[in-house]
């Protein structure tokens, strides 16, 4: 596609790794225990999807928003996007000098709306969560606890600074890069981090606001890193745009 | 059973006990002003903050095809449910029957009230059409909406509505009323069951009355 | 109201912590009201209301200053702004953490209100910061103290009011998961409810903050240390301070005050883990307030601090001299960092405190792990600034307890090391004093002086040597070498094999 050959082409420019790279990796799904199982059962099954290889970079976003003005810098509706969006751009149609880094200060709906412009959406939190799961070697890491120190150590590195360009980190087991240590990623169903205590247990105050008997509770509270995953998408709304949260698209396989 | 996070369990109960303190500061709070509704004329574009911007198609519980946007030009009262749920739901209807029946004649004659379904798979619109009956709904003032996957999740971000589906067919959700201005603006919101409908109604009537 | 965005898990784990400051009974009617100023009629709190109270802008208290005291004799409503601050500093000389706080510094700003206050709380979450962040104050009464209506997305305000009910001390902390993280990072403070009467005045307040820090490196050792969870989980704190970081009491940052004032400090214990056992070596608290509350306790020498709690301390300074707070759980004093200093000026009895008592306990085993890192970091480079610096911080951790912070030391007890003959005299005379200790009369700078020092062996030969090069290189002393490891490592092998031993 269009886009991809725009990217391919800034990507020579700065680094051949990310040239040789594909745009996209499949990812065999599997049953996997969440970090908040199902009530009924401690393994969900994620199906075959495929992922982008990388997050969506600034220069990505420009050709998607050149073609579709509504969500244009300056054009985007109230809803849609809350007053930073694309607000580190130099110009609502310039990512000059920010070609390559993931782009950040887009909502939810913007970044929904790209995906769908390239055949395919965000990745669901079962998704995400499945993939981050591997290290260079295992597909699933986080019974190692070096690796959740090593994403701790991601997450607890001060924000503030520059973001780096994509491709900072090696591939994981999936061809994955740039999981931890670049940005947040949006995910489909951010809005359901909705972790409540066990109503059953008593007349607590809870149940009048969320539906009795539907309780969640984290599998392994040790996972820190993944607690603040759900923490931090349960700070947001579908209108916010942050300067440390981009997106990457899934896309269904086509049916054989 | 699986093992429980006593973190989330065990001190919760105690501070629910803890919350029944001589003085109920909240009451104090709850004299929120009753905003007032500076409405916009209900043609031509949209309001940035109006829902009704939501793209999403929707069949009601009388099958016909709708887009939210037809709501447009009169008060909403809106919620989100699924009908398996035996607990919260029939409760949130129940609360949103209160606000029906404690609105002005205006506003009672003007409002539409909605409830949008988080489970597409089993509330189909014969399933919504069998609720309406259930709960002896007046079809002209109350529309079930049924919809894909990705609409309700829109819808649900919007109204800031958490939802999950923990187990087949059984949903997670934070139970929001919330009211929408005749351009779909959200006005205020009722967060939680059973709890005073006033401030909602107040500020209803007076939309109805402005409209 | 204002919780959109509450999240079931936060509010559970965060009400957890809100409820422990929940009032056993309800308060007698005397209590609940509140004289207003015009008429001086009591009128109940819950018949004020809060859009008749004057406005006013909290006067937060940055540490180690306590907020001003409530002058006010009626209720307001009172405007409370707290920037979230996600920032690397310094945890202790040569050694950088990523702190998460409040207001930028550890610990956040102590609030100060009046019984009846209506608090009207924003806290805002710095648009470059990483994590969303909240609030829980113990001084709330209300599901999570305030944590699910404070909830807040990098770049993002939130705002929420509560009542101050509750006369005491409270702590508050952020609740956003995983709470003990986010405590371990450093968001926590104290916020004061005064009752209508005011607390008692004072010369002089303080507010300190105990709490811990959880890193890969041991205490002191050099470079980035990032938040360590399985030392968390542990509870094997790296660090135990005061005020955020090894040393904020020390040095520059020591406590002031007069022979004759009247002290309180405001102690509270973030946590995350451990309980403070609160001490101040050389004074006896003349009246303590446990866990922040209101029945007052006299006499007390050491005041258990709960995690997640408050104690206020109020005593009458009536000798001058340098006094030490500490953790009395001991090994955190000396091998973690939580130890400030109380420096006192002014007329009074020459009368000698316990210091010794303080040195044996110093003299316990440093962790190797920490000498090897610290021997790394002395390896890295030993230029006489870069050792000088190390040096202090080993002369501020052992040497000033005694010698004092500025070296001037004490009359006939402890000698000076500040341009002082006798040390710049022998430099292998003062490794051997280190390792070996001095007992018995000496003459420096002309004045008498017969005490006790104790051997030092137990600190590593390039600590020795640090220490050395610093105090020979400032105090007003210039030698302009470095005492070599290598020199100290000599002497060492030449002492006699049963003094090696030194103390346990």
């Amino acid at each position: 596609m269009r886009y991809w050959l725009i990217i391919i082409g800034l990507a020579l420019s700065s680094s051949t790794a990310l040239a040789a790279a594909p745009e996209r990796v499949k990812i065999t799904g599997d049953n996997y225990a969440p970090f908040y199982p199902d009530k009924d059962k401690d393994q969900t099954l994620v199906p075959d999807f495929e992922m982008d290889t990388f997050p969506v970079t600034n220069s990505s976003f420009l050709a998607f928003v050149k073609t579709h003005a509504k969500w244009q810098r300056g054009s985007v509706k109230a809803l849609f996007a809350d007053e930073s969006y694309l607000e580190n751009w130099p110009a609502a149609d310039s990512v000059a000098g920010i070609e390559n880094q993931p782009v950040t200060h887009v909502s939810w709906f913007a970044a929904r709306a790209y995906c769908s412009a390239q055949n395919g959406r965000l990745p669901t939190e079962h998704e995400w969560e499945f993939v981050s799961r591997a290290d260079e070697t295992r597909v699933d890491a986080t019974g190692d606890l070096a690796f959740n120190q090593h994403v701790l150590s991601f997450y607890s590195k001060p924000g503030g600074g520059q973001i780096d360009n994509i491709n900072q980190t090696s591939a994981n087991y999936w061809g994955l890069h740039d999981l931890y240590g670049l940005v947040w990623e949006w995910v489909e169903d951010f809005n359901s981090s909705i972790i409540s205590s066990d109503n059953r247990q008593g007349g607590d105050k809870q149940e009048s606001k969320f539906c009795g008997g539907a309780a969640l509770n984290a599998a392994n509270t040790r996972e820190y890193a993944t607690f603040m995953r759900f923490a931090f998408r349960s700070s947001l709304k579908s209108s916010y745009t942050l300067h440390n949260l981009g997106f990457r698209c899934a896309y269904d396989l086509k049916s054989e | 059973m699986r093992s429980l996070l006593p973190l989330t369990l065990v001190f919760l109960l105690g501070c629910q006990a803890d919350a029944v303190t001589p003085i109920q500061e909240p009451v104090v709070a709850q004299k929120a002003p009753v905003q007032v509704a500076i409405v916009e004329p209900t043609t031509g574009e949209l309001p940035g903050k109006s829902i009704y911007q939501l793209d999403g198609s929707w069949t009601t519980q009388d099958n016909k095809p709708l887009k939210l946007e037809s709501f447009r030009g009169q008060p909403v009262v809106v919620a989100m449910f699924f009908g398996s749920c035996r607990t919260a739901c029939p409760t949130i209807i129940a609360d949103m029957k209160r606000i029906e029946k404690a609105a002005s004649p205006e506003a009672h004659k003007n409002t539409k009230f909605v409830l949008i379904t988080f489970d597409p798979k089993v509330d189909t619109p014969d399933a919504l059409k069998e609720l309406e009956n259930k709960f002896k709904l007046d079809g002209q003032r109350w529309t079930f909406l049924h919809g894909d996957a990705g609409s309700i999740r829109e819808v649900a971000s919007v109204l800031n509505v958490q939802y999950r589906e923990v187990s087949e067919g059984q949903f997670s959700h934070t139970n929001l009323i919330t009211l929408l201005d005749p351009n779909g603006v959200v006005t205020t919101k009722i967060e939680g069951l059973k709890m005073p409908v006033e401030p909602l109604v107040a500020a209803l009537n007076k939309i109805a009355g402005d409209s | 109201m204002k919780s959109l965005l509450s999240v079931p898990l936060l509010l559970a784990v965060v009400g957890s912590i809100g409820c422990q400051k929940a009032p056993p009974a309800p308060a007698p009617a005397a209590e609940v009201a509140v004289a207003t100023p015009a008429s001086g009629v009591a009128v109940a709190l819950e018949d004020i209301d809060p859009a008749t109270l004057p406005v006013e802008k909290a006067v937060l208290g940055i540490a180690p200053n306590a907020a001003p005291p409530i002058t006010r004799d009626h209720p307001a409503k009172v405007i409370v702004e707290v920037e979230v601050v996600e920032k690397s500093m310094e945890i202790a000389t040569g050694v950088n953490y990523t702190y998460w706080t409040f207001g930028g510094a550890v610990p956040g700003p102590m609030i100060r209100v009046r019984r009846g206050d209506v608090v009207e709380f924003h806290l805002k979450n710095r648009p470059e910061n990483t994590m969303p962040h909240n609030i829980d104050l113990h001084a709330v009464t209300g599901p999570g103290g305030g944590a699910a209506s404070s909830f807040t997305a990098p770049g993002h305000q939130t705002q929420f009011s509560f009542r101050a009910l509750n006369v005491g001390t409270f702590i508050y902390h952020c609740a956003t998961a995983p709470v003990g993280m986010h405590i371990a990072n450093g968001m926590y403070g104290l916020i004061v409810v005064e009752p209508e009467a005011g607390l008692a005045k004072v010369d002089r307040e303080f507010y300190v903050v105990q709490s811990e820090f959880y890193t890969p490196g041991d205490y002191r050792a050099a470079g980035d240390q990032p938040f360590d969870m399985q030392r968390a989980i542990k509870e094997d704190a790296s660090y135990v301070v005061f005020n955020g970081k090894d040393g904020a009491l020390t040095g520059d940052g020591s406590l002031k005050a007069k022979v004759g004032e009247n002290v309180r400090i405001f102690v509270g214990n973030g946590g995350p883990n451990l309980v403070s056992s609160f001490h101040l070596i050389g004074e006896i608290f003349d009246t303590v307030y446990p866990e922040g509350g209101s029945v007052p306790n006299h006499n007390v020498q050491t005041t258990l601090v709960p995690a997640g709690g408050a104690t206020v301390v109020e005593f009458k300074l009536d000798v001058p001299g340098t006094f030490v707070l500490v953790d009395h759980s001991i090994f955190r004093a000396f091998n973690k960092g939580a130890l400030g200093l109380l420096t006192v000026e002014g007329e009074g009895d020459k009368v000698v405190y316990s210091g010794l008592e303080v040195d044996e306990v110093y003299l316990s085993d440093s962790s190797p792990a920490a000498s090897a890192m610290q021997k790394k970091a002395a390896e890295m480079d030993d230029s006489i600034e870069a050792t000088m610096l190390r040096g202090k911080a080993v002369y501020q951790g052992t040497c000033s307890v005694c010698h004092m912070q500025d070296g001037a030391g004490m009359a006939g007890v402890f000698p000076p090391l500040a341009k002082s003959d006798y040390l710049m005299a022998d430099s292998e005379r003062a490794i051997n004093i280190v390792l070996s200790g001095l007992t018995g009369p000496i003459k420096v700078n002309g004045a008498d002086f017969n005490g006790v020092m104790p051997p030092l062996t137990n600190l590593p030969d390039h600590e020795i040597a640090a220490v050395l090069t610093y105090v020979r290189n400032s105090m007003g002393n210039k030698d302009g070498k470095t005492v070599k490891a290598e020199d100290v490592a000599t002497a060492r092998a030449a002492m006699p094999k049963k003094l090696d031993s030194g103390h346990p």
